[in-house]
């Protein structure tokens, strides 16, 4: 058990290690280095030894914390090996077609298809609050949210009139001056939500076409494209990330099967559990 | 009267009630500090309810908020605990532990107007925040415990209480670790559909590994009568490194904030 424990100590002193801001930036190169990798076979063929030993398939709940473990570790690595990843920036529009796509180093990756990106938009929630400043530095005071009620979270006397926060259209106002001289600031409004609509064309298919959110990325051929950001300074474009990950599947069952382990390693007793 | 002033008042309040309740159990008066626990956490309830009304959908976003949650957990924790395994000694750590995060509150923004971003929108944000905010909870009761364990064995010589202490802190974070790795493990599986990336290595999430691996020495640690004598200082270690996941990587702006700059 010293053996475990020397070795958890170890990968504990690489997570610091790239954990620990150097010049303001946290050197996370080093859980690329072959040292950690090596490190992390270790970790994995210690719990393939673990599984194997004597009597331990009497208790599920240590194999399979065990197994994810390894199955986390196996799929980690064949998407290091044989994984491809790309993250890019294209401007909507259906001409922008593209069939390969750009890799950090300056090459690129061949698709087998062609993409474009041919809609795009965009809604924001209203605004939350006002920055409140104060005369004569107009120093940043607080935040000043607005209440369900549209109402200013303000005291009744400092209450500004319905009129003087928004106009006829009901476009909040981006500043205005209170009575006791200190003037409101509106803050931008957070994104609530954004959309891009991406077409594939195959020479040996009809093009497909399928719409792409933040937390619903799109799959085709084997390749999952996400939306990162969207921006419409100077003209309309979106960020993609797009992946083609072998060992996608053997991550997410290891960590179902990791989860269920641990689960059950600690909340069933053992007695029960054999 | 402002809404930010009334969830002060309200959260002076929970402080207030869970601190007396703390003094009351350690001086023994049981009927004093049961309502005075019972008025802490309606007041903690409230403010989440405000908190919860104030930005329409549930307030697990923001570090006020969260630590909101977090001072709510630990009564019906606790409620738990005794009811399964007679740790109602515990109680006067719960209280303690209730008040640490609504102290906390008192010093934070409160961004009354917080609203979830794109990313924020998915089925995995409140499974993965509650399921951190109950094993922070559970974690630090074991952590309040210990120390209290280690301050009677240190200066009082007080060994049976530090045997009774290494049980109650084993079978609280049995409780607490599935809930850690399903936290750390789901916010993998979340990441993985948000930005295609099961790990970043940003600061919170290499933290939070850093807290886990802790924990699982821990446990590694209790295995062997060699190895024993590690598992309290790996258990305090951990809890260190989970004080630098929850609250540290995001109070201090050299840790950078990473992908989870917004809470």
């Amino acid at each position: 058990m010293a053996f475990v424990i020397y070795i958890l100590s170890v990968l504990v002193l690489f997570f610091l290690a790239g954990a620990v801001p150097v010049h303001g930036v946290p050197p996370t190169e080093i859980f690329r280095s072959p040292v950690f990798i090596a490190l992390m076979g270790t970790v994995c063929g210690g719990c393939v030894v673990a599984i194997g030993m004597r009597r331990r398939w009497q208790r599920p709940g240590f194999v399979l914390c065990h197994l994810g473990v390894v199955l986390v570790c196996v799929g980690a690595l064949v998407g290091y090996g044989w994984g491809k990843q790309s993250g890019f920036r294209t401007p909507v529009s259906a001409e922008h077609a593209t069939d390969a796509l750009p890799r950090a180093d300056g090459t690129s990756i061949p698709l087998g298809f062609q993409l474009a990106v041919v809609a795009a938009k965009a809604d924001y929630y209203p605004p939350k609050a006002y920055n409140m400043f104060a005369p004569p530095e107009y120093d940043f005071v607080r935040e000043v949210a607005i209440l369900p009620d549209d109402t200013l979270d303000l005291p009744p006397e400092l209450q500004p009139a319905p009129d003087a926060l928004r106009d006829e259209k009901g476009k909040w106002s981006s500043h205005t001056v209170l009575s006791n001289g200190n003037m409101l600031q509106i803050v931008p409004p957070t994104a609530k939500y954004y959309e891009a609509t991406l077409r594939f064309m195959h020479d040996d298919a009809a093009s497909d076409t399928r719409v792409t959110k933040v937390n619903h990325p799109v799959t085709y051929r084997g390749w999952r494209f996400y939306l990162m950001d969207y921006s419409t300074d100077p003209y309309l474009t979106v960020s993609l990330s797009a992946r083609h990950d072998p060992g996608r599947l053997w991550v997410i069952v290891g960590i179902w099967v990791l989860i269920v382990g641990t689960a059950w390693l600690c909340w069933i007793p053992r007695r029960q559990a054999a | 009267m402002t809404a930010n002033d009334l969830v002060t008042a309200l959260i002076v309040t929970a402080c207030l009630g869970y601190g007396l309740c703390f003094v009351s159990l350690l001086g023994g008066c049981k009927w004093v500090a049961r309502p005075l626990g019972i008025a802490a956490w309606a007041a903690n309830l409230a403010v989440f309810v405000l908190n919860w009304r104030h930005v329409g959908h549930p307030p697990f976003g923001s570090m006020y908020q969260v630590q909101v949650v977090l001072g709510l957990c630990f009564l019906p924790l606790f409620l738990i605990l005794r009811q399964g395994g007679g740790f109602g000694w515990l109680a006067p750590h719960f209280s303690m532990a209730s008040c640490l995060p609504m102290i906390g509150t008192l010093f934070m923004e409160r961004d009354l107007g917080w609203k979830r971003m794109p990313a924020l929108q998915s089925p995995w944000f409140v499974p993965h925040v509650f399921s951190y905010m109950v094993s922070y909870a559970l974690l630090t009761v074991a952590f309040v415990a210990l120390v209290y364990g280690l301050f009677r064995h240190s200066f009082l010589s007080d060994d049976t209480v530090l045997e009774r202490t290494r049980k109650a802190i084993y079978a609280v974070t049995r409780l607490a670790f599935p809930l850690l790795t399903f936290g750390l493990l789901s916010g993998a599986l979340w990441a993985e559909e948000a930005w295609g990336a099961y790990w970043s290595w940003d600061p919170k999430e290499t933290w939070s590994l850093i807290t886990w691996t802790l924990y699982l020495v821990y446990f590694h640690a209790r295995l062997s009568r060699r190895t024993r004598r590690y598992e309290l200082a790996a258990h305090l270690l951990a809890f260190v490194a989970l004080v630098t996941t929850f609250v540290l990587v995001n109070l201090l702006p050299k840790f950078g904030g990473g992908m989870h700059s917004y809470t």
